[in-house]
C-alpha cells in the first residue's frame, strides 16, 4: 500500500452567502505516508480543509473554491467518485450523519459494496475494522442504541472498511473515551505501518497532534505554524496557548477568563445558599467515588439524592445498576465513564426523559417520579450531548433568550428588563459570541454551537444545571469559557452536573466525581 | 409509533423479501376486488390473523396500527356514510339520511384501509431492508440508487422518529407547557415540525456528502455481504397466491 501526496496551492474557500472566505491562501505539500495533524480552535477552517480534500467541498456542499488541491496529481472535486473514493476516507465532525444504514456492521459494509469488493472481503474487513474500533460484540445492534462515542467508533470502523490510500480524520476523539482515544492514536500507528496517509484534525494539541511527524496550525483560515509537533512545543508554547490549542497557564485560565464582575440574574435567584463545604455522594455500584477534595462537612439538604438507582431499556439491556449519589447546592459534581457506561442515560433519568423507578430520585428530598419534565425544567437546566436538537430560534440572539418568553412572537412579548439584558449581554461576552447575534445558530462552529447551547440554558437560574459533554471536541479558550461560566454559576448557588471526557481539564475545579 | 423491521424467526420473516412482496401485491389486489363490507371484514380478520400468527407481531403493535389508520379511517367512513346515495334508508335524522347501501359501501372503503395498512406494517416488520434491497437490484434488476432510497426510507424513518423524539425532549427541557387549545396546539406542532424538518435537511445534505464519500453512486451495481435464498416453499406459495388471485378476478 502506498499513500496519497497532497498539494494545495492558493488555496481559498468561500461558502455560498458568507462574506469572508473561511479559507485563505493556503499552500501545502504533505508527502506519501506522512502522519500529519491539523489543529485550529474552532472557526479556524479544519473541517472546511478536510471537506476540500475530499472534495466534498465544494462539489456537494457549494460554496466557491480557490486556488488547488490535487491528490496524486488529481483534483478531488472533479474526479469520479469512485477514484476519490478508493483515495481517502474521511471521518466527518457529526457522526450521526454519516450512519445511513442503521446496523453497526452494514455501517462498516456500506463503502466496500459500494466499491463493488468481493463478499468474502467485505465480511473480513467489517469484521477487522469493528475489532480495531472494539466493537465487534456490538455488531448487530442498532445503531440508535449506541452511545454517542460507540456510534463515533461505528463511523471510524466505516471509514477503516474502505481501506483507502489516505485517510482524514476530523476530530475523530471527540466523543471518544480515554482507552478508546489510545486506541485510536494506536490506530494510526498501524496505518501509517501499512503504508497509508494520515491526517487528524482538531481543536487541540492533543495525543494523535503529539505523536504526529507534522503540525499544521490553522488561525482565521490560514496556516500560522507549520512543523514537527516537539519544535513548535518547544518554540511556539506562548502562541499555542493564545490561539486556545495549549491549556493555558495555572491563574490565567477559567476563573481570570470569566471576569469578576457578577452575573445579573435574569429572575430573582432561587433560595439556594452558596455552600462552601459538603460531602458528595459516594456508593454508586459502579462507585460514585467521592473526589478527595469533595469530603466536606454539610448541613444543608442535597439537592438531588440518587438511591439504588437501576435501569435497563425496553429489551432487556441494563444501562445502570444500583447507582447511588447526592449533589448539593454549589457542588459541582463530574460524570465520568467509558462510552456506553450509562452517563447520559442517568442524566436523563434524572431529567425525566427517560422513566425511572419509584424512589430512586429524589428533589429536594421528594420523589420526583411523576414530576413533569417542564417542571423539573424550572429547577433544572440541562444541555444536551447534541446542541442542534436544542436550537428553535432563527438567530443567536431569539436562541439565547429564548427561555424568557418560550416562544412568543416579537409583537407581543414583553420588554426585556435590564437585568435581563445585562444578563444576555454578560453572557455571549463570555460565550464569545457577542458579533454572533444575528447569525443562524445552525452555521456556527461546533464549539460555539456548544456554548450557545450552554448559554441559553443559563439565562434563567436555576438550582443545578446537567451539562452533557459541553466541552466536547473543543479547544482549551472555549474550555475556559464554559469553566468560567460554570464558575459564576456556582457563585450563584447552583450546582453542576458535568458529563465529560475531559475530567484532567475540569478536575481542580470540581468538587467532586461519579464514576460509572 | 415505531414501524420497522424486528428481527425474528416468524413465518413471514423466513419469506424472501419477494416472494412476499408478490403476496403483499396480491393481497392489495383481492381487497381492491372485493366490495361487500362483509367480505372485507371476513379479508381483514384473516390478513390479522396471519400477522398475529404468521408474522409473530403483538397484539399491541396491531391496535397501534389500527389506532394510526383509524385517524384517517374513522372520518372516512362518516363521511362516506352521509354522502353515498343509496334507497334502503337505515336511519332518518332530519334531512339527513343514512342508507344500507353507502354504509356498505362506507364499510367496505373504510375496512380496506385497514387492511392495506397492516398488511404493508406486517411487510415492513417482518422484511429486512437490506434484504429487499438486494433482491430488487439482483433479481429485478432495479437500479441500486432507487431501491436505495426505498431502503433508506424505511431505515430513516425510526431514525428521524428517534430525532424527533430528542428534539421534543429539548423542548421540553426548555420549557414548553404540553399544549391546551386547539390554538396552542396548531402553534407547538408548527415548531416542533419546522425544527424536525430543520434537522432533517441538515442531515440529509450530510448523509449524502458522507455516502458519496464512502463510494455511493460510484458504479452502476454494487456488491452485497449477504446472499438471500429464496426457499422453494416460499416462491411456490406466492405463484399459488397469485393464482388464487387470478380466480378470484375472474369469478367476481
Amino acid at each position: 500500500m502506498s499513500g496519497t501526496t497532497i498539494t494545495c496551492r492558493k488555496l481559498g474557500f468561500l461558502y455560498d452567502g458568507e462574506e469572508q472566505p473561511v479559507i485563505q491562501d493556503i499552500n501545502l505539500e504533505i508527502a506519501r505516508n506522512q502522519r500529519v495533524a491539523i489543529i485550529g480552535a474552532s472557526g479556524s477552517g479544519k473541517s472546511t480543509l478536510c471537506q476540500l480534500l475530499c472534495g466534498l467541498l465544494p462539489r456537494s456542499g457549494g460554496g466557491t473554491r480557490e486556488g488547488e488541491v490535487l491528490l496524486d496529481g488529481t483534483d478531488p472535486a472533479a474526479a469520479p467518485i469512485a477514484s476519490i473514493a478508493e483515495a481517502v476516507g474521511v471521518l466527518f465532525q457529526d457522526p450521526d450523519a454519516q450512519l445511513v444504514q442503521g446496523i453497526v456492521e452494514d455501517e462498516a459494509a456500506f463503502g466496500p459494496e459500494n466499491m463493488r469488493v468481493s463478499p468474502a472481503e467485505i465480511e473480513e474487513r467489517v469484521a477487522q475494522s469493528l475489532a480495531a474500533v472494539r466493537l465487534l460484540d456490538r455488531r448487530l445492534d442498532p445503531v440508535r442504541r449506541l452511545s454517542g462515542g460507540q456510534r463515533q467508533r461505528t463511523a471510524i470502523a466505516a471509514v477503516l472498511a474502505l481501506r483507502p490510500r489516505l485517510y482524514v480524520f476530523d476530530d475523530a476523539c471527540a466523543s471518544l473515551d480515554a482507552a478508546a482515544q489510545a486506541n485510536f492514536l494506536q490506530l494510526c500507528f498501524t496505518l501509517q505501518a501499512e503504508g497509508r496517509t494520515l491526517i487528524t484534525a482538531s481543536g487541540r494539541f492533543d495525543d494523535a497532534a503529539r505523536a504526529a511527524q507534522r503540525v499544521i496550525v490553522l488561525d482565521g483560515g490560514t496556516v500560522v505554524l507549520d512543523g514537527p509537533p516537539e519544535e513548535l512545543l518547544r518554540c511556539c508554547g506562548e502562541q499555542l496557548a493564545q490561539l486556545g490549542l495549549l491549556p493555558r497557564p495555572a491563574g490565567e485560565a477559567a476563573g481570570t477568563a470569566a471576569g469578576d464582575k457578577p452575573v445579573p440574574a435574569a429572575t430573582p435567584p432561587h433560595s439556594a445558599e452558596r455552600h462552601a463545604g459538603k460531602p458528595i455522594a459516594a456508593g454508586s455500584v459502579p462507585a460514585a467515588v467521592p473526589h478527595a477534595e469533595g469530603a466536606r462537612e454539610s448541613a444543608a439538604s442535597p439537592l438531588l439524592e440518587v438511591d439504588s438507582l437501576t435501569f435497563a431499556y425496553p429489551g432487556g439491556r441494563e444501562a445502570l445498576h444500583g447507582i447511588h449519589a447526592k449533589i448539593y447546592p454549589g457542588d459541582w459534581v463530574l460524570l465520568t465513564g467509558e462510552n456506553g457506561s450509562g452517563k447520559t442515560t442517568l442524566s436523563r433519568l434524572i431529567m425525566g426523559l427517560l422513566p425511572a423507578p419509584a424512589g430512586s430520585i429524589r428533589w429536594q428530598g421528594e420523589d420526583i417520579k411523576g414530576m413533569a419534565v417542564y417542571r423539573r425544567a424550572e429547577q433544572i437546566g440541562y444541555v444536551f450531548q447534541q446542541p442542534e436538537y436544542m436550537f428553535t430560534a432563527p438567530n443567536v440572539w431569539e436562541e439565547l433568550i429564548y427561555s424568557l418568553h418560550g416562544g412568543v412572537p416579537v409583537k407581543k412579548r414583553r420588554e426585556l428588563s435590564a437585568a435581563e439584558q445585562e444578563r444576555a449581554g454578560f453572557l455571549l461576552e463570555k460565550a464569545g459570541l457577542t458579533d454572533r447575534l444575528h447569525m443562524s445558530p445552525y452555521l456556527l462552529s461546533q464549539g460555539e454551537k456548544r456554548l450557545l447551547s450552554v448559554i441559553s440554558q443559563l439565562m434563567l437560574p436555576r438550582a443545578l444545571y446537567i451539562l452533557d459533554e459541553p466541552t466536547s471536541g473543543m479547544d482549551y479558550a472555549a474550555i475556559d469559557r464554559v469553566i468560567g461560566l460554570c464558575q459564576h454559576m456556582l457563585e450563584e448557588g447552583s450546582a453542576i452536573l458535568m458529563i465529560t471526557h475531559d475530567p484532567e481539564l475540569i478536575k481542580e475545579h470540581a468538587t467532586s466525581f461519579i464514576h460509572l | 409509533m415505531l414501524i420497522q423491521y424486528e428481527k425474528g424467526s416468524s413465518l413471514l420473516h423466513r419469506y424472501d423479501p419477494l416472494s412476499k412482496l408478490v403476496i403483499l401485491f396480491c393481497t392489495a389486489v383481492i381487497a381492491m376486488l372485493l366490495d361487500q363490507a362483509w367480505q372485507q371484514a371476513v379479508f381483514l380478520l384473516l390478513c390479522i390473523g396471519q400477522a398475529r400468527y404468521a408474522g409473530h407481531m403483538s397484539g399491541r403493535q396491531l391496535l397501534g396500527g389500527i389506532r394510526l389508520i383509524a385517524i384517517v379511517a374513522v372520518p372516512y367512513f362518516i363521511l362516506t356514510s352521509l354522502t353515498v346515495q343509496g334507497e334502503t334508508v337505515w336511519l332518518q335524522w332530519g334531512s339527513v339520511s343514512v342508507t344500507i347501501e353507502a354504509l356498505n359501501a362506507a364499510g367496505a372503503m373504510t375496512l380496506r384501509m385497514f387492511t392495506l395498512f397492516l398488511t404493508s406494517m406486517a411487510y415492513i416488520i417482518t422484511t429486512d431492508p437490506r434484504e429487499l434491497v438486494a433482491e430488487l437490484t439482483r433479481r429485478l434488476r432495479v437500479p441500486y440508487r432507487f431501491a436505495f432510497g426505498i431502503s433508506a426510507a424505511l431505515t430513516f424513518i425510526p431514525l428521524l422518529e428517534e430525532e424527533g423524539n430528542h428534539i421534543l425532549a429539548a423542548q421540553q427541557v426548555r420549557g414548553h407547557r404540553p399544549p391546551k387549545g386547539l390554538g396552542s396546539r396548531i402553534s407547538y406542532g408548527l415548531k416542533f415540525v419546522s425544527a424536525v424538518l430543520l434537522n432533517a435537511l441538515r442531515r440529509v445534505q450530510q448523509t449524502a456528502g458522507a455516502m458519496e464519500s464512502k463510494g455511493f453512486g460510484a458504479y452502476p451495481d454494487r456488491t452485497y455481504r449477504t446472499e438471500v435464498n429464496i426457499p422453494s416453499w416460499a416462491a411456490v406459495s406466492a405463484v399459488i397466491y397469485v393464482l388464487a388471485t387470478v380466480w378470484l378476478w375472474w369469478i367476481v
